[in-house]
């Protein structure tokens, strides 16, 4: 009889894990288990779990007092991920498994009363945090494994049930076959792929901006009456962005692997699209829940689009929270008792009708000022950060005909956005931006300082208070994004002309 | 009596046996007074000791030991107390259990606790 059995689990708070240090000690007292560390409810309920599975794994847990602890205690711990570590940790106990081998692994997994081991969330950055804190090997339920197995340099064992695990330690019992726990199928990708460019007639401005948004980064804005377009456009600008890098994948994927109900099989590798609609909270949006903090939408569109639709529907106080992320790239949910930090990589596309009744311009009867306070709602900081301010028409029926000849394709557009970003991250990589969207004002109107013949009509829209600074410093990014877009070293008169246009909505 | 009783006692027999081989000294076996019973009251050098056996044939339903709550546990606790006033005893006392497993056609399996409450 051992005193003291040491394993390993993971907590996760946010998209990062810490190794949690399970410890078992046996008592000569009365049978029973007591879990010490900051549990919350569903970890204390492990205590009826272990119990029950071990039974019927056909290893029973010593009938004496058990007490786990999980360190660092001051952390807080959620949910049942640590049900293998603590039933295993249990059986070593009394030697029913080899303690050595035990204390050299990382635990994942919940159990159910059949000693089943079931599936859980957020196996990527738990296997993620075992593998860079050292530990070679890592059993994961049979419903994780392929996901798991995304992370390399490190041994996963897949394990059905907690006869299996306690074998893998050394367990004297018969192999048992068992019908392992595993999730749904991971969504089959639409038949269709994305939606293509070329099906946009017309509008053929929105379709370089949105080029230029993709090319440079830039948050948008689509202002215009219904069936312009607005949907249509956003829902393409995935499409023709750039595939994520490893990093970004890896990132994307944590939080899929977290937010997600279904087996992740494959990184994520394009950007992801995500629309919530305007009846959001700011939980949903930002991210929160009462004790355990979940990724809201903001951290799902991470290194992809988060688009709003009827922006102006959304309550202020959701869009205001959505500065803070726009500003660090990473949102970060304090709690009493925990924090967790999500990443916040997205670009926003914000689409709008001009008025709330949302009919054709010609048609609308609201008057003056309930038009100007419903974009209101759009406070000043949040649209100051919007590079790109797109005003939309209807299709006219010569843009449609003129259509019939076919408009830019995705993956045309997608090659020049590759393209455009290669070029941009040449030029600003030294200091540390990829994109023009983060490249400063200042930096722009000094050591990229361009002409003055080629800045003029720019100059004079300062001069005359029609544009602002921070304007100004918008027109120049976006004139950046277009003329690495056709190719050329730096913005011209036509580049600055175009992005002054493609800022139509206001000043 | 009943096999239940009977197995009862024949687990307390075989538990008196077993710790007065380990030097204790039985006091009295099923002690009552009006709030329960002590199965064994042994003395164990100065102190008072109640005794809770269990015993089963088998451990379908889970291990002897289990059947003791907290609550049991603590209700012994006061039952070895007044045993103390009773017998005049001055000395500490303490708290055992003592599980049996009986199985019918196999060696008979004691394990006992001590300062369970």
């Amino acid at each position: 009889m051992t005193a003291l059995i040491r394993t390993w689990a993971v907590a996760l708070h946010g998209v990062s894990g810490t190794i949690i240090e399970v410890e078992a000690h046996q008592s000569n007292s009365l049978p029973g288990i007591v879990i010490i560390g900051l549990p919350d409810a569903a970890l204390n309920e492990a205590r009826e779990r272990i119990r029950s599975a071990a039974a019927n794994s056909g290893c029973g847990l010593p009938a004496r007092k058990l007490t786990m602890n999980l360190s660092p205690a001051e952390l807080p711990k959620h949910g049942a991920g640590f049900d293998l570590a603590l039933a295993l940790a249990a059986l070593g106990c009394d030697g029913t498994v080899d303690p050595a081998s035990l204390h050299r692994c990382v635990h994942i997994g919940e159990l159910g009363l059949d000693g089943r081991v079931r599936p859980v969330r957020g196996v990527l950055p738990a296997v993620l945090a075992a593998q860079r804190a050292g530990f070679d090997t890592v059993l994961v339920p049979v419903g994780n494994q392929a996901e798991a197995e995304l992370v390399p340099g490190i041994r996963i064992v897949p394990v059905a049930s907690l006869r299996h695990a306690a074998r893998f330690h050394g367990a004297d019992l018969l192999d048992e076959r068992v019908e392992p726990v595993l999730l749904a199928a991971p969504e089959p990708a639409a038949d269709n792929g994305d939606p293509d460019l070329a099906d946009i007639a017309g509008n053929a401005d929105a379709v370089l901006a949105l080029q230029a948004a993709a090319a440079g980064g830039h948050h948008m804005f689509l202002l215009g009456p219904p069936g312009a377009g607005k949907t249509m456009l956003a829902e393409r600008l995935p499409g023709i962005l750039p595939d994520l890098d490893p990093d970004a994948s890896l990132e994307a994927s944590c939080v899929r692997s977290l937010s997600g109900d279904r087996a992740l099989t494959a990184l994520v590798t394009r950007p992801p699209f995500v629309a919530p609609h305007h009846t959001a909270t700011q939980a949903a949006l930002v991210g929160g829940g009462s004790g355990r903090v979940q990724p809201g939408a903001v951290a799902r569109a991470s290194h992809g689009v988060l688009f709003l639709d009827e922006a102006p529907e959304f309550p202020r106080s959701v869009l205001d929270a959505l500065r803070q992320p726009m500003e660090r790239g990473s949102i970060t949910i304090h709690r009493a008792r925990s924090q967790a930090t999500y990443p916040a990589k997205f670009q926003l596309v914000l689409a709008a009708n001009p008025c709330p009744c949302a009919k054709d311009e010609r048609d609308c009867e609201c008057p003056v000022a309930v038009r100007r306070r419903y974009l209101g709602r759009l406070s000043g900081p949040l649209l100051d950060r919007v590079d790109l301010q797109l005003r939309l028409r209807r299709v006219a029926l010569h843009e449609l005909q003129a259509h019939q000849s076919g408009g830019v394709t995705s993956a045309e557009a997608k090659a020049r956005v590759a393209a455009a970003r290669a070029a941009a991250s040449e030029r600003f990589g030294t200091q540390g931006w990829t994109r023009n969207s983060e490249v400063p004002g200042s930096a722009l109107r000094s050591q990229w300082r361009l002409a003055a013949s080629a800045t003029g009509a720019l100059d004079r829209a300062l001069e005359r208070g029609v544009l602002t600074l921070r304007g100004y410093d918008r027109v120049l990014r976006v004139a950046w994004s277009l003329a690495d877009l056709a190719g050329k070293t730096s913005p011209d008169r036509a580049d600055i002309g175009q992005a002054l246009y493609l800022r139509g909505v206001g000043a | 009596m009943t096999t239940q009783q009977a197995l009862g006692r024949a687990g307390e027999a075989l538990a008196a046996e077993h710790l007065t081989a380990a030097g204790m000294r039985l006091v009295r076996a099923n002690w009552r007074c009006r709030d329960g019973e002590i199965d064994l009251l042994m003395r164990d050098g100065d102190s008072l000791v109640a005794v809770e056996v269990k015993t089963r044939t088998s451990l379908n339903a889970g291990h002897p030991f289990e059947a003791i709550t907290a609550r049991k546990a603590s209700r012994l606790r006061s039952l070895v107390r007044q045993a103390a006033v009773d017998l005049g005893h001055r000395g500490s006392i303490r708290v055992d259990a003592v599980a049996i497993l009986l199985p019918p056609d196999a060696a008979a399996l004691l394990e006992h606790l001590k300062g369970i409450a």
